[in-house]
């Protein structure tokens, strides 16, 4: 009887704690907010005055730090040039980034990871060796705020780190990279094609890595990548990667993209087939409207109706085809053709084909 | 006699020490889980998923029966959402009212040819519309199949994308729902299969423009206990199942799938009372039969809002149907349990579920009979009896000011200091007449189950979310 009248009262008393301490953070949150505005609002003009003339800042109260920290990074994500320059000089001086690469080697993993992200924000010279070194951690939270903060530092340098880590176990850290890649731009390019080419090579991690670079390609849009890509959509024997690289020739283009995507709509796997048509309408190629018309009629859906869409996005060549196709024997062709005319004269503001509704 | 009524109560004891322990662990893993994602979630990532090539697109499915009072809202709001890649598909479930003709005026909608790939079993589709304002939008036009399943099985088969949104026409996403919904699939894109997230209560929270703008507490002391019941299982429970692997449930109100996994499932089952779960039990079924590894995650953030009911009559048959349909649950997907195969939801889910979700009931019932015979027999010890249900008290309260007390801490949204005082009062009311009523509840759907009297639809009668003005 006791024992329950014992953890009764511990319960509710334990109910009650939480209870007050949730109502105390409430009123406390509030409070720190009020006092963070006021500290923002008393620090902003000698804030600007460092950003934009140099002027020096007078020493700043330990409690008042973090909101001045705040205020600056924000500053620092907004401009470039001497400004910039200017407040990454002060948070230098004031011990910021010599405390954020102590944090790299903190044991806690949060610790490494808020240094990391830190250090990325403040964009310092001189951090990229350590930040590089942080990608081989082994937490995956940490590998993830140093690629992003050595993209967001954008030293070249720091290139081969990243497009390594598109091979990382933790698929997030590499679409952080890949996202990173992208905002570099052409320097990235040689180091993509390789890993791209080595697709094949068999080693671990290889093909989700050439996966990966192979659309970060596409989105960088540099033609140096065109011959590896028709090389991977020819040879590949992965179909996700050459339906990756059909992708990507789409987007980039060339001259020897389009013949290379026809006959991709030949291949055996359908997924490849598919995105070739998509690609090929992409590229503009009206030479390709033959080719196109005859792959409506592929067995697999996905084809047929990205080959029909395609040929409603070159121009007159494809909607005559279509309108061919429209008298098909074969209904789903029909059907898809009509669709697709349909929304074309949608697009145009036109009337609707003959046979169209309104609802 | 006695001995046996001395026996019942000691097994009915040693069940209530069990549950309550079993409540305990969930809340440490959970709290333990949430802080993990709070840090990771400090490092920022949402602006990765918005930009990056690797963002798969996502079509969100918005099924609609009678909702033209809120349709064309619910698509504006569907607009708003912030995603790279977003097409929305509305399925008319065969209104008898103008929700058609509101989405019409509002998109310009045209009749279109174009085929549908009829992969997951549906109603007829009597009609495809696009429209010419909008070139993410399509509205379906099928013929009443008598329930959600069936309408979302007619989006599933019309979604363009690898990824499908699951929800509801009168449900409220937070603008970056999808955002935070999404990076499982980028973190582990082969295995992830389904992601789900928390389910909060709009009644009294201000809503503009399909957006919540100001969250409080409901002022029905009804809606209000059931927002403290939904924060005790959204975030003390479903974190714990989703990070030991063993979630068996994603709410039909948000929920993100693999379209892939979907078609290869055969959609979802329209015999099936709670559609969600059942689909998820059958997801993770149909993957483990295979040996195929499949991830199916709850992630806290992507929060979207619903109504809660305010009568106790709607509430009374929302209750019934979610008990029926775990039963229901259970009984079709027995197979699983205590199967290591199955993994965590066959060793640690169902059997949770049958002991503690479907058998509570049952040990309710038993332990008030018990005191009826005890009392009876005059082998009733008050005193202990008044101890106990004081303990039981004190533990559920303990649990969901816990709850409460880590929302608070941890969420984007607090509340005011008022409304927090209003819903620490209802977890006492929470335990104190609340429980009782539903267990009595489930148990009524658990006999009508048995009588074979279980299979009915009965849908709430909803306020809007304009019914509930904000007067602070």
């Amino acid at each position: 009887m006791t024992l329950i009248i014992g953890i009764t009262l511990v319960l509710f008393a334990w109910a009650a704690a939480l209870a007050l301490m949730a109502l105390t953070l409430r009123l406390a949150h509030r409070r720190e907010e009020r006092r963070r505005r006021s500290v923002e609002l008393a620090w902003r003009g000698p804030v600007q005055a460092l950003v934009l003339e140099g002027a020096p800042l007078a020493a700043v109260p330990e409690r008042e730090q973090p909101v001045v920290l705040g205020l600056l990074l924000r500053y620092r994500a907004l401009l470039r040039g001497p400004e910039a320059e200017r407040i990454t000089g002060y948070l230098e001086a004031q011990g910021y980034v010599q405390r954020a690469v102590d944090g790299l080697r903190a044991r806690s993993r949060w610790r490494r990871a808020e240094a990391a992200a830190l250090l990325g924000r403040i964009r310092p010279s001189g951090v990229v060796p350590a930040l590089v070194g942080l990608m081989a951690d082994g937490s995956a939270d940490v590998r993830m705020a140093a690629a992003r903060s050595l993209a967001a530092i954008g030293d070249p340098a720091a290139v081969d780190a990243l497009t390594t880590a598109l091979a990382d176990p933790s698929r997030w850290t590499a679409t952080t990279v890949a996202h990173d890649l992208v905002e570099m731009g052409p320097a990235a390019v040689p180091t993509l094609v390789e890993i791209a080419a080595a697709a094949d090579s068999g080693r671990h991690g290889a093909h989700a890595a050439a996966v990966t670079a192979v659309r970060v390609l596409g989105e960088i849009r540099d033609p140096r990548a065109e011959p590896v890509l028709i090389a991977l959509l020819e040879g590949a024997t992965d179909f996700n990667v050459r339906t990756r690289a059909a992708a990507a020739l789409g987007a980039i283009g060339g001259p020897l993209a389009p013949p290379a995507l026809r006959r991709a709509l030949r291949e055996p796997a359908w997924q490849v087939r598919a995105q070739a048509a998509t690609s090929l309408a992409a590229l503009g190629d009206r030479s390709s409207v033959p080719a196109l018309e005859r792959s409506v009629r592929d067995e697999e859906w996905w084809v047929r109706r990205n080959c029909a869409e395609a040929l409603g996005r070159l121009g007159n060549p494809g909607r005559e085809a279509l309108g061919r196709l429209t008298e098909s024997d074969d209904r789903y062709v029909r059907d898809r053709s009509l669709a697709v005319l349909e929304r074309l004269a949608l697009a145009d503001g036109a009337e609707r084909p003959a046979g169209g509704e309104r609802t | 006699m006695s001995t046996v009524v001395t026996v019942v109560s000691s097994l009915f004891l040693a069940y209530f020490i069990a549950l309550d322990l079993v409540y305990a662990s969930l809340f440490a893993v959970s709290f333990y889980q949430s802080g993990v994602h709070m840090r990771r979630r400090a490092l920022g990532g949402d602006d990765v998923v918005l930009r990056s090539p690797l963002t798969p697109p996502m079509s969100i499915v918005l099924p609609a029966y009678n909702e033209e009072a809120c349709i064309v809202a619910s698509v504006d709001a569907a607009r708003l959402l912030e995603y790279p890649e977003l097409e929305i598909v509305v399925v008319d479930d065969g209104s008898t009212d103008e929700t058609l003709a509101r989405l019409t005026e509002a998109y310009d909608l045209v009749r279109s040819r174009a085929p549908l790939r009829l992969q997951v079993p549906c109603a007829p589709i009597r009609a495809v519309h696009i429209s010419r304002r909008l070139p993410n939008l399509v509205v379906l036009c099928k013929e009443n199949g008598g329930c959600k399943a069936d309408a979302l099985n007619a989006g599933i088969n019309a979604a363009r994308y690898p990824l499908v949104c699951v929800t509801d026409a009168d449900t409220v996403l937070e603008k970056d729902a999808l955002l935070r919904a999404v990076r499982p699939f980028l973190e582990r894109p082969r295995e992830t299969v389904a992601v789900g997230g928390t389910v909060r209560i709009v009644n009294g929270c201000t809503v503009d423009d399909g957006r919540v703008t100001r969250v409080a507490a409901p002022r029905s002391l009804l809606a209000a206990v059931q927002v403290v019941e939904y924060m005790r299982a959204f975030i003390a429970s479903r974190m714990a199942w989703s990070s030991i692997g063993g979630l068996f449930l994603i709410s039909g109100a948000f929920g993100v799938f693999r379209k892939d996994a979907l078609v290869e499932v055969g959609g979802y089952d329209v015999r099936a009372i709670g559609e969600d779960m059942e689909l998820v039990l059958r997801l993770r079924h149909h993957f483990s039969a295979r040996r195929r590894r499949s991830r199916i995650v709850f992630v806290p953030d992507p929060v979207v809002w619903t109504e809660a009911p305010e009568s106790l009559g709607d509430l009374r048959r929302q209750r019934k149907r979610w008990h029926r349909g775990l039963l229901q649950c259970l009984w079709w997907h027995r197979g699983m349990l205590l199967r290591p195969s199955c993994g965590a939801v066959g060793v640690l889910g169902l059997p949770y579920l049958w002991l503690f979700e479907a058998g509570g009931t049952a040990m309710e019932v038993v332990g008030y009979v018990t005191v009826v015979v005890g009392a009876v027999l005059g082998v009733l010890d008050v005193e202990f009896l008044v101890l106990f249900t004081l303990l039981a008290m004190a533990y559920g309260v303990a649990l969901s000011v816990s709850a409460l007390a880590m929302d608070e801490s941890r969420s984007l949204r607090p509340q005011s200091a008022g409304d927090i005082g209003r819903l620490l009062l209802c977890t006492l009311l929470e335990n104190v007449g609340y429980r009782q009523m539903n267990a009595l509840w489930r148990f009524t759907a658990m006999l009508d189950m048995l009588r074979g009297r279980g299979h009915t639809w009965d849908p709430l009668s909803r306020k809007g979310f304009k019914a509930e003005p904000d007067e602070s």
